[in-house]
């Protein structure tokens, strides 16, 4: 073992020492890459509980501009890193050094900008501009830190259309700490793993460039990554042990939360009072949900145990303001004054579902938000943050995922709520009238569930001209549309939405000779194809399915009478389901019914091409128009 | 007696007036308000916002501004409470920074009718570092929820006397009344600018003002002692008083093709134009556009730097060698400091504290860097070249003359009646077609003497797309053909920018995309690094389900997919100029096979919009000949800036174009 060390050892020392010019690059990495890793070498030597030290060397070759991203000349700190070496070299595209930046060179700021407050973090980051591409950069860093609760993990592949030559990693373990390893897709990529007992040791090399493709698989599930973590760990002054999901929930329980939910007695009784008379315990969350939602507001601060532990509910209850971890804190505190049990739970939360992996406990997540398990199966979720978000709504942004539930007895994974193809449903029901000159006018109902609610449940609140511009977007296939009343009714009751409103459209028929041509589906196309994608790679993944139903009414001009109609549509395939009724209910009137289903789920990488067949008859039937004639 | 009367009921009404929006009292009907009275659908208003700032002296420190703010914010809705944060800048310079202090606040709220108040206490103000240039200070308000009113005090403290943001009278959501009061002592002299839709009053008077100065002093007029003691002395001067009294402002809403939107924010701007301290001399900084060129010139990082040769002598000699032409030799160095120089994104009118040398060793450099280098170098090549001060579009358009009205150089070279403009911090530019982001208003020409004029910035000439086509309709309703696209001046900058942002094979996706479906068997860029053409793109394309069919009959639009089907305006009403950026012009040369066995039943008609004053024109002609169909269509705008009386106009017109570009070509069975 020691021998191999040493022999890798010597491997960078000649690695570092040869030139990089662009000409060395192997055709096969340069391929659909923008940018190339020539050598990327992090070491991470856990020397104590409370001190680790991390270096690295990155040395990367970019190609253009969108590679630019990728250079990562900058380093993250807050008050107990220290950062010991900072440096980097840039060099042409033969290799010869142009440019050098010394620690004093880089360029000091706040890490987080825009909506934050206040955060301690910041980063020093390198101010270059490249002068030619490629150019390549040599970027050296090592600091030391206390936070080993954050061991950094190694990501190979850095995102699509970067490739690597060279990446290793090695974890040295020196306080005697038991540590855990999680290695993902490494067999994918031939990455050699050398571990012993106190480290380890992965090395990739020749990795090509991979290219994004739509409705595939998110980064993470195929991406080569090695995360590991220590049973004992520190975080901003605080220790921590844990080895199980359990554990670390009992840390983060015992350490971060405990005795933050106190509430002084007057708004324990106000609390109280809403609930008064209440037996319903659903009737109670949904109270105290409302007073949080009326009575406090979101605002970024990361202070506090590295931006880990929340504001007190006292604090919150004072300022009436908190972050997601005090919001979450408070809710809990105020449902704990009137009888309810509610567990505060971490997440990944983003429209691009992400998980707590369960067999590897680690140190995550990005939001907070409460979990209620009301009776067995069927918890509750509550959104602290958000002022509107009706209760239970979880919405894109949580839900269908791994999340972290921390109970006084500890850590628990539980999944979220999954929103299933049919729930995300809409209904569009509409009246229009037509005339002689190819106007067209009519009422529309719309009523959305699900993450259909979720995508409008915010339009009320937007301004008169948002709202038009919204719908002028929606239906942008309809010129001249100009909307006469624009309604909204959100029943956050039943977590429906409901939009009313009266549009008018000149010239939507269009005159040919003594005849109109015109499209029955007014109010609800979908013309989106997803891209073709020569030479697909990955599965094809459906995130979300939704239902939608349309029936329209439509009165033809006077002594008009339609030529053709479209024929009946039934297409079913395995991604859903599209049909399209025309009839002539009366003479002069048309009835247009329409359902299109698409289902969520994972599709081999071969369907991909018969998706698209499906969504370009969708696109094609959906914009098919009948030829009206005078009677 | 009357004159004293009428003296009193001022006083008397300027006094309740006052009492209006004393800090820490709010109305019931200020906080039972449950919406704005004009403005139904605004989610905070702001009731009142007061600014004062005046000048304190201090005999080490100093000259010092101080600025002290009163905002009164109301809260509708739950979207609104995003403005019960407020963020203040304080600047950073040199050794010198802004601060803060005196932070009060209250929020007020309804509670059983009556009202309650929360005070704002410390931990609801934060005060960060952003970088070397900026600290920020956050002061978010305790206890907000729809209805609140909040009440923030505050005082900023700046050495950097000189320096003052624009007073601002028209945000994102209404404002109800401002009173802005400064009293600037004499020694400072101010322009004042007002800019916006909403005309802004602006009161001006005087007043005398003493203030009382401790200062050191050296006692013995002979020089031989050297204690020194303590003494007060009454500085004596006036002020001069200004005062904005506005009420009532309307929200300001972004729309389409708006340039910069802070164009037409009502707001006044404060720029010193000169200082006369006592017994020294008078220091002017600018006055009027020839001024503030001129003083721009005298910077050291701008006209010693210009001055400059020897570091590029060698380089330049060996570019123009044995070239007479004068045009030639300035496109070579045109050239030459294009592919020389990289922009590193900075704008900015002077040098950085590196110098010029240093950039053009390095290979980077900020704007003024790199065209007054460009400048330097035409200058050396006998040329007769001046630097042009100018203003980018995100800068705002500078009607008022002020140094920081500037915020960009290019450089331009005389000619006969003209002046041809340069600007080598992009790659794909050419003389007389800068980026985008210069082409904003007027620039200000400067010579070597500092006199200066004026330059018209947006081209006059038309940037030209024209596109061929021809193309076999199939039976099926696929087509397929050839197409060549010929851009030229600013399209044809931003195209071959696009060209260079991206590899052939992404390009070509995101081609066969646009289009929706296309697929392309042969693609092939002409003169994309020969500036001095148009660049053209051929492409041999065929795409699917471009027909109708109904019947018997086919249906389909005449320029197919290159019809343009979405009106860009689409909102019934607009307040602001509509901004093209710079005049164009599309024509578009079509013609289409049709498939055997079928004839042309009907044609669309020909067709002509103009707009008037001959601003733009459309123009739509259609003809057959056998199973052949020609179309020709054009498309301009003469002129880059329509005013916005001219909207209802626009839209009108794209309607049309719209609606005859949608219409079809019907052919029947034989």
């Amino acid at each position: 073992m020691r021998f191999l060390t040493f022999f890798l050892l010597l491997c960078f020392h000649f690695l570092s020492s040869q030139n990089y010019s662009y000409n060395t690059i192997s055709e096969e990495l340069l391929k659909n890459a923008n940018a190339v890793v020539r050598l990327d070498q992090m070491s991470v030597v856990v020397k104590a509980r409370d001190l680790m030290v991390v270096s690295s060397k990155r040395i990367i070759t970019v190609l253009n501009e969108k590679g630019d991203r990728y250079v990562h000349a900058y380093a993250f700190y807050d008050k107990s890193d220290k950062i010991s070496i900072l440096t980097a070299k840039i060099y042409n595209n033969q290799g010869e050094e142009i440019n050098k930046f010394k620690k004093k060179d880089f360029f000091d700021q706040s890490a987080v900008s825009g909506g934050t407050l206040y955060s301690d973090s910041r980063m020093l980051f390198m101010r270059y501009t490249p002068t030619e591409y490629p150019y390549t950069v040599e970027f050296t860093k090592e600091y030391t830190t206390p936070n080993t609760a954050f061991v950094p993990s190694w990501n190979i592949i850095d995102g699509y259309r970067i490739s690597v030559e060279k990446s290793s990693f090695t974890f040295i373990n020196q306080s005697g700490i038991a540590f855990r390893r999680k290695e993902s897709n490494l067999e994918l990529y031939s990455v050699e793993i050398n571990t012993t007992a106190s480290r380890a040791n992965y090395e990739g090399s020749n990795l090509r460039a991979l290219k994004r493709e739509p409705l595939s698989p998110s980064f993470n599930e195929f991406s080569p990554t090695v995360k590991i973590a220590l049973d004992k760990f520190h975080l901003e002054g605080v220790d921590g042990t844990a080895k199980t999901w359990k554990e670390f929930g009992k840390w983060i329980y015992d350490e971060l939360l405990t005795g933050l939910d106190v509430l002084n007695p007057q708004t324990i009784e106000q609390v109280q009072n809403l609930v008064k008379g209440v037996d319903d315990p659903m009737e109670k969350i949904k109270r105290v949900y409302n007073f949080v939602q009326d009575n406090t507001r979101y605002i970024s601060v990361q202070l506090g145990i590295g931006g880990w532990m929340p504001i007190s509910a006292s604090e919150v209850d004072r300022v009436k303001y908190g972050d997601c971890k005090g919001l979450t804190n408070y809710t809990m505190a105020l449902l704990k004054s009137v009888g309810i049990d509610s567990y505060y739970t971490v997440v990944y939360a983003g429209s691009q579902k992400r998980d707590f992996d369960p067999d590897f406990p680690i140190m995550q997540g990005n939001h907070a938000f409460l979990n209620i398990p009301l009776e067995k199966e069927n918890d509750i979720w509550l959104e602290c943050t958000s002022q509107i978000t009706p209760v239970n709504h979880l919405g894109t942004f949580t839900d269908n995922r791994n999340v972290l539930k921390v109970t006084p007895s500890g850590g628990e994974i539980v999944k979220t709520k999954a929103y299933l193809d049919e729930e995300n449903y809409q209904l569009t029901k509409a009246e229009y009238f037509t005339d002689i000159g190819g106007a067209i006018n009519g009422r529309i109902s719309i009523l959305s569930k699900g993450i259909q609610y979720n995508q409008k449940y915010r339009q009320p609140s937007k301004s008169k001209v948002e709202q038009e511009e919204y719908y002028k977007e929606y239906w942008g296939y309809v010129n001249n549309l100009s909307l006469s009343k624009i309604d909204f009714k959100n029943n956050k009751e039943n977590i429906v939405f409901e939009e009313e409103l009266e549009i008018t459209a000149e010239n939507y028929l269009s005159r040919t000779e003594e005849k109109f041509l015109f499209a029955p589906n007014i109010s609800n196309r979908n013309l989106a194809i997803p891209e073709r994608c020569r030479n697909r790679k990955r599965d094809l993944v459906i995130f979300r399915g939704y239902l939608d139903e349309d029936e329209f009414t439509i009165h033809l001009p006077e002594n008009f009478k339609p030529e053709t109609l479209i024929k009946p549509i039934n297409l079913e395939t395995k991604f859903g389901d599209y049909q399209v009724v025309l009839k002539e209910k009366a003479p002069g009137v048309l009835q247009y019914k329409r359902k299109l289903l698409i289902k969520s789920g994972r599709y081999a990488k071969e369907d991909y091409e018969s998706y698209r067949n499906f969504r370009k008859k969708i696109a094609r039937y959906d914009n098919s128009r009948i030829v009206l004639t005078k009677i | 007696m009357k004159i004293k009367l009428f003296l009193l009921i001022l006083v008397g009404v300027h006094f309740v007036h006052a009492n209006d929006f004393k800090f820490g009292k709010v109305s019931k009907e200020e906080l039972s308000e449950k919406q704005h009275p004009t403005e139904s659908d605004a989610n905070a208003a702001i009731l009142y916002k007061k600014e004062r700032v005046f000048y304190n002296y201090d005999y080490e420190q100093g000259w010092a501004v101080i600025k002290e703010a009163h905002y009164r914010i109301k809260i509708y809705n739950k979207e609104g409470l995003d403005w019960a944060t407020l963020q203040v800048p304080l600047y950073i310079s040199r050794s010198d920074e802004e601060k803060i202090s005196s932070v009060k606040g209250f929020t007020f709220n309804m509670a059983d009718g009556k009202i309650v108040s929360e005070k704002l206490k410390k931990d609801g103000v934060f005060v960060e570092k952003v970088n070397k240039y900026r600290n920020k200070a956050s002061i978010t308000m305790p206890e907000v929820k729809e209805g609140s009113v909040l009440d923030i005090e505050f005082r900023v403290s700046s050495p950097l006397y000189w320096h003052m943001d624009d007073f601002k009278f028209q945000y994102a959501i209404p404002v109800k009344k401002v009173d802005l009061k400064l009293d600037i002592p004499e020694y400072f002299v101010f322009k004042r600018h007002s800019k916006g839709f909403y005309p802004i009053k602006l009161n001006e008077s005087r007043k005398s003002r003493s203030i009382t100065v401790s200062y050191r002093s050296e006692d013995d007029q002979s020089g031989r002692s050297i204690k020194t003691s303590r003494k007060n002395g009454a500085l004596e001067f006036y002020e001069n008083v200004y005062e904005v009294n506005a009420n009532d402002l309307p929200s300001l809403k972004e729309e389409m093709y708006t340039n910069n939107i802070d164009n037409y924010r009502a707001a006044i701007k404060f720029e010193l134009a000169s200082t006369q301290f006592p017994n020294r001399p008078h220091k002017n900084y600018s006055l009027s556009w020839e001024g503030v060129a001129k003083s721009i010139y005298e910077f050291d990082n701008f006209g010693s730097e210009l001055k400059k040769t020897n570091y590029f002598e060698e380089d330049v000699d060996n570019v123009i060698v044995a070239q007479t032409e004068d045009m030639e030799k300035a496109r070579l160095i045109f050239e030459f400091v294009k592919s020389k120089m990289t922009w590193d994104k900075y704008t900015g009118v002077t040098c950085s504290s590196d110098g010029i040398k240093k950039a053009y060793r390095e290979g980077s450099g900020n704007v003024a860097e790199i065209n007054l280098m460009l400048t330097a170098m035409f200058r050396y090549a006998g040329l007769k070249a001046n630097p042009i001060l100018v203003s980018t579009r995100s800068n705002g358009i500078p009607l008022f003359p002020t140094t920081d009205g500037f915020n960009y150089v290019i450089s331009g070279i005389e000619v006969m009646n003209d002046v041809i403009l340069f600007d080598a911090t992009e790659k794909n530019t050419y003389p007389d077609v800068l980026p985008n982001r210069a082409l904003n208003w007027m620039g200000r020409l400067v010579r070597k003497d500092g006199s200066s004029s004026q330059v018209d910035l947006i081209p006059k000439e038309p940037s030209k797309e024209l596109h061929y086509m021809n193309a076999k309709i199939n039976v099926d309703g696929s087509v397929e053909g050839r197409t060549r696209t010929q851009y030229s001046n600013q399209l044809a900058l931003s195209f071959r920018d696009v060209l260079d942002s991206t590899d052939e094979e992404t390009y070509l996706e995101e081609l066969e995309n646009n289009y929706g479906e296309m697929e392309i068997s042969s693609f092939d860029i002409k003169n994309k690094d020969e500036f001095s053409k148009p660049v053209i793109e051929t492409c041999e394309f065929s795409k699917e389900n471009q027909c109708e069919f109904l019947g018997e009959k086919i249906y389909f639009r005449p320029m197919l997919f290159l019809a343009q089907t979405d009106n860009p305006f689409k909102m019934d009403k607009r307040e602001y100029p509509i901004d093209f950026t710079f005049p164009r012009q599309k024509k578009y040369i079509i013609n289409l096979s049709i498939p055997e066995g079928y004839q042309i039943e009907s044609l669309p008609e020909n067709a002509i919009v103009q707009l008037p004053e001959q601003a733009g024109i459309f123009k739509f002609k259609i003809a057959s000949q056998e199973n052949q169909i020609r179309v020709s269509v054009l498309t301009e705008f003469k002129t880059a800036l329509f005013p916005s009386n001219y909207y209802d106009v626009l839209k009108e017109y794209y309607k049309n174009l719209v609606l005859k570009q949608s219409e079809k070509v019907v052919l029947s069975k034989i």
